[in-house]
């Protein structure tokens, strides 16, 4: 377990000195001043609008943050030479999920650091609702499912820009597969439905972890809900955390 | 590729693995190490089949180039990657002491010296206290000072009992540190013994013209 956190917390430390991590940080301030902008052109709907895109904002700066500087940062350990190191001195497992568990601690920081600022803007503009800050949690669950598929991608692929544009798509596909399947439910034919019901299930389902149309209305989905989002989060990293390990120590570094 | 490679490395001794650039010292260090997988033979550890626990317990690597992260402070690396081993702050004080970075603990990585990265990288060796230290081509990339410096370090460890082993092209280090040596060319184990024995079979005056004799003989 003290290997574990070694390595989680160096992965932690060293992300969040990343100059990455700041730009993100500055860039999320900005957008905030962005969003209050876009709370005035929206008269009558000024809290909806500030919620629904304040929301959005933390989804996608989060996104960024933990594809580029997971991945970045697993190609310049091994550039560095320096997870030759960790892996004589630690196992592949604990090496993997060291790292992983660092990434989901930046993320968890981001995201609290990001509701401080975002319930703030809107305590301010008198545009508060709980809501909106419980629908982080799902957010949450998405980030860390996309932080497990970065390090899989990272360890299958052996150059930083392969892994990046492979988990791009992965993830735009997991994005849009929903929509696809509501056309092709309406107009496909059966083998379309088949193939993209399959796509749907392989990906991961974003949308089942988006709460975001409802949070901005200060509505929320009870309890059973978040208990099955977490478990499927849960089930869905064992998954991908088990493949990447297994494709981690069949590696040569 | 390597092709019958067969090396004993005594306890407590340094053992200096000589070789021209592509020579496939590298390869073997990462092989010994289980960073790359062998097809064939095998390797022992105290007699016994080397296995990853082995090496995570008893061996400390430093990679050719080696780099910690540039944001992090000297000492929070080491400390941070020491928790892992259970070490206290004292211990990680005591290793900065002993390569020579007490000073410039509380700088940030990125502002070390490429010498100074060398020895933090010694001090990573350390932190389990490995009883095998293997270095990858230590000295290199270092100005005679931050040489000096390494291997004076490298001759302290094995005074304290650790058993060295490394890969260089600089010969006159291997002189200097007294080292029993094998020569590797082409994948294969040219020569193995002390450096008396390799300047007697060439009649050579100096290592280098000794180890040029072998290289270019092996041609």
């Amino acid at each position: 377990m003290r290997k574990f956190l070694a390595i989680s917390f160096l992965n932690f430390k060293e992300a969040v000195r990343d100059k990455f991590f700041l730009g993100v940080v500055f860039f999320f301030i900005f957008y905030l001043l962005f969003c209050i902008f876009l709370g005035k052109l929206s008269v009558g709907h000024a809290d909806k609008v500030m919620r629904d895109a304040g929301l959005a904002g933390i989804e996608l700066t989060a996104i960024i943050l933990v594809i580029f500087s997971f991945t970045f940062s697993f190609f310049r350990e091994k550039e560095n030479r320096i997870l030759e190191v960790y892996l004589t001195d630690f196992s592949p497992g604990i090496c993997v999920s060291g790292k992983i568990f660092g990434y989901v601690l930046l993320c968890g920081l981001y995201l609290l650091l990001s509701a401080i600022a975002f319930g703030g803007l809107l305590y301010l503009n008198q545009a508060f609702n709980l809501a909106s800050l419980v629908a982080l949690y799902p957010l949450f669950l998405k980030i860390v499912i996309i932080i497990f598929l970065a390090s899989l991608f990272s360890t299958l692929f052996s150059s930083a820009t392969t892994a990046l544009l492979s988990l791009l798509f992965v993830y735009v596909g997991a994005e849009l597969i929903p929509s696809a399947l509501a056309i092709v439910k309406a107009y496909g034919a059966p083998v379309q439905k088949v193939f993209i019901k399959f796509i749907y299930l392989f990906f991961p389902n974003m949308d089942k972890l988006d709460i975001k149309s409802l949070a901005v209305y200060g509505k929320l989905p009870d309890y059973r809900f978040f208990l099955g989002i977490t478990i499927y989060a849960l089930v869905y990293c064992l998954f991908l955390w088990l493949i990447n390990l297994l494709i981690f120590q069949k590696k040569e570094y | 590729m390597l092709k019958g490679v067969n090396l004993k490395v005594r306890k407590g001794e340094i053992y200096g693995l000589l070789g021209i650039n592509g020579a496939g010292k590298t390869t073997l260090i990462r092989s010994i190490l289980g960073l790359l997988r062998i097809d064939q033979g095998r390797i022992l550890f105290k007699g016994n089949i080397c296995q990853p626990k082995d090496i995570q317990k008893n061996f400390g690597f430093l990679p050719e180039n080696f780099l910690p992260p540039k944001n992090l402070k000297g000492i929070e690396f080491l400390r941070i990657l020491g928790s892992g081993f259970n070490l206290k702050l004292a211990d990680i004080k005591s290793l900065l002491e002993l390569v020579g970075l007490t000073k410039h603990s509380r700088k940030y990585i990125g502002a070390y010296s490429r010498g100074m990265i060398q020895r933090l990288g010694l001090a990573t060796c350390l932190l389990k206290d490995p009883e095998v230290i293997i270095l990858d081509e230590p000295t290199l990339g270092l100005d005679p000072l931050g040489q000096k410096q390494v291997l004076n370090i490298i001759a302290d460890l094995n005074r304290r009992g650790k058993t060295v082993f490394f890969s260089s092209h600089i010969l006159s280090q291997v002189e200097q540190l007294k080292a029993r040596i094998a020569v590797i060319n082409s994948g294969a184990i040219a020569f193995e013994s002390g450096v008396d024995e390799i300047l007697k079979k060439h009649k050579a005056s100096s290592l280098e013209e000794a180890f040029l004799k072998e290289v270019e003989g092996q041609k």
